[in-house]
């Protein structure tokens, strides 16, 4: 029998390699049983977008949608308030008023800066009803002087009972509350005038 | 890493166990492929746990739900179709590997002396086996499950005396239904795995006492060279 010597560099190439095929074989491996922890067809169904009705919707009126599981607002904010958002009465106590900084991807780019609506659309509001800071459900406060929402200069909005965050009417958030970003604008879409989509956005954006 | 090493085993047999069952486990160097499956037999286990695992997720063990759950997993679950067929085609591929594994040891010997304690723990293990399965095969509560549970248990009723009570008590129930299909979910997905593994462990921890058996029927502990290392041995197989 011939002497044999070790080949140190050929015994590491066929460990590396070895271990190269055993890491793929791993993620093919792992891969399928992952992806069972992602939402179901079932779930995808039940995420469906839901369509609304705001053909009754009455200036100042809010009504509440369930989408995926969270609930929408749907409102409508007079000439009054539309004005107060575009106000220095406002804009002065929020963080990021044109939703450029912290909350940038808070809002789909298709609605507008200060009014976070639909253009042609102002009045009608569609927000995604959950505080940004731990998930509670913000309290609708529509009229002026709210004690909760800087008393008689206060313009109306939301205030969340759980740690005091603040928002405007356009969901944007106050200054120094515990929520670090406005509201979520979820992707909405007119299918006709008085019928929204939510889940959806409009097909030329 | 060096002192690594040494610092875990200092506190834990680390390299120790890892040599003596793997790296320095001295194997006869004349088996054949019928010394393959006890092997195999882990790595299937080891498939239906991590299956098993994963259905039991999406599984829900209510005599109302659990068909309509085994057909979510099925159809909207991703990829769960493969991980069911996985666990339930796998069930019987663990089966075919017991058997031939069974058979080797019929065919050379190898429930004599010194080993018949792990022939004993081997048929203990198939009957867990068989329990585990069986119990299984009844959780999707399809006409299968159901009838396949009424036969089975009804074996039950015929022992004398007290079977017919020992029929009700089994089934927590005057017939099959949600109480045992309840009960069989338990003890398929944590009690009857528990007594598998342990029952694997010493299964193993025997055989690496006595050392394999061969064709030839040679111990190869009875002839070793001056360092103390079976000369027919190869370590580490394969």
């Amino acid at each position: 029998m011939p002497e044999q010597t070790i080949d140190l560099k050929k015994r590491r190439f066929l460990t590396q390699a070895t271990s190269v095929v055993g890491a793929v074989g791993v993620g093919f491996v792992a891969w399928p049983f992952l992806s069972t922890w992602k939402p179901s067809a079932r779930t995808k169904a039940a995420g469906a977008p839901v369509d609304v009705d705001i053909s009754k919707l009455q200036t100042g009126q809010l009504v509440r949608v369930l989408w995926r599981k969270k609930p929408v607002w749907i409102f409508k904010r007079g000439a009054e308030a539309l004005a107060a958002l575009e106000s220095d009465a406002v804009i002065k106590n929020l963080s990021d008023p044109d939703g450029s900084g912290y909350s940038k991807n808070q809002q789909p780019k298709y609605v507008t800066t200060s009014y976070r609506s639909i253009k042609n659309k102002e009045e009608v509001a569609v927000i995604v009803a959950v505080c940004t800071h731990l998930g509670c459900s913000p309290t609708y406060r529509p009229e002026p002087g709210d004690t909760d929402l800087g008393g008689d200069s206060g313009k109306g909005g939301f205030y969340c009972p759980c740690h005091g965050s603040k928002f405007d009417l356009a969901g944007r958030v106050y200054a120094g509350v515990p929520a670090p970003t406005n509201l979520v604008i979820p992707p909405y879409h007119y299918v006709s005038d008085t019928l929204i989509r939510i889940g959806v956005d409009p097909e030329v954006s | 890493m060096k002192n690594k090493e040494s610092w875990i085993d200092q506190r834990f047999p680390l390299t120790k166990v890892w040599n003596e069952h793997l790296a320095e486990y001295y194997t006869p160097r004349n088996f054949n492929f019928w010394y393959f499956f006890g092997s195999l037999a882990i790595l299937m286990l080891v498939m239906q746990f991590v299956t098993g695992i994963f259905l039991t997720m999406h599984f829900k063990p209510d005599s109302a739900n659990a068909f309509a759950s085994v057909e979510y997993i099925m159809r909207d679950v991703e990829w769960g179709w493969l991980v069911r067929y996985l666990h339930s085609v796998g069930a019987s591929a663990f089966f075919v590997v017991i058997y031939l594994h069974m058979y080797r040891g019929l065919l050379y010997g190898s429930y004599k002396g010194p080993r018949e304690l792990i022939w004993v723990l081997g048929m203990l293990l198939y009957i867990a086996l068989m329990a585990e399965a069986f119990m299984g095969y009844v959780l999707p509560w399809g006409q299968m499950s159901f009838w396949g549970a009424q036969v089975i248990i009804s074996l039950f009723g015929s022992v004398p005396v007290i079977g017919p009570d020992l029929l009700v008590w089994i089934l927590g129930d005057y017939a099959v239904g949600d109480a045992a299909l309840n009960r069989f979910f338990s003890l398929h997905v944590i009690a009857l795995p528990l007594i598998l593994v342990v029952l694997v462990f010493l299964h193993i921890v025997a055989l690496h006492t006595v050392g394999s058996n061969n064709p030839d029927g040679i111990e190869i502990k009875k002839n070793k060279d001056k360092d103390g290392i079976p000369k027919d041995g190869i370590p580490f197989h394969p």
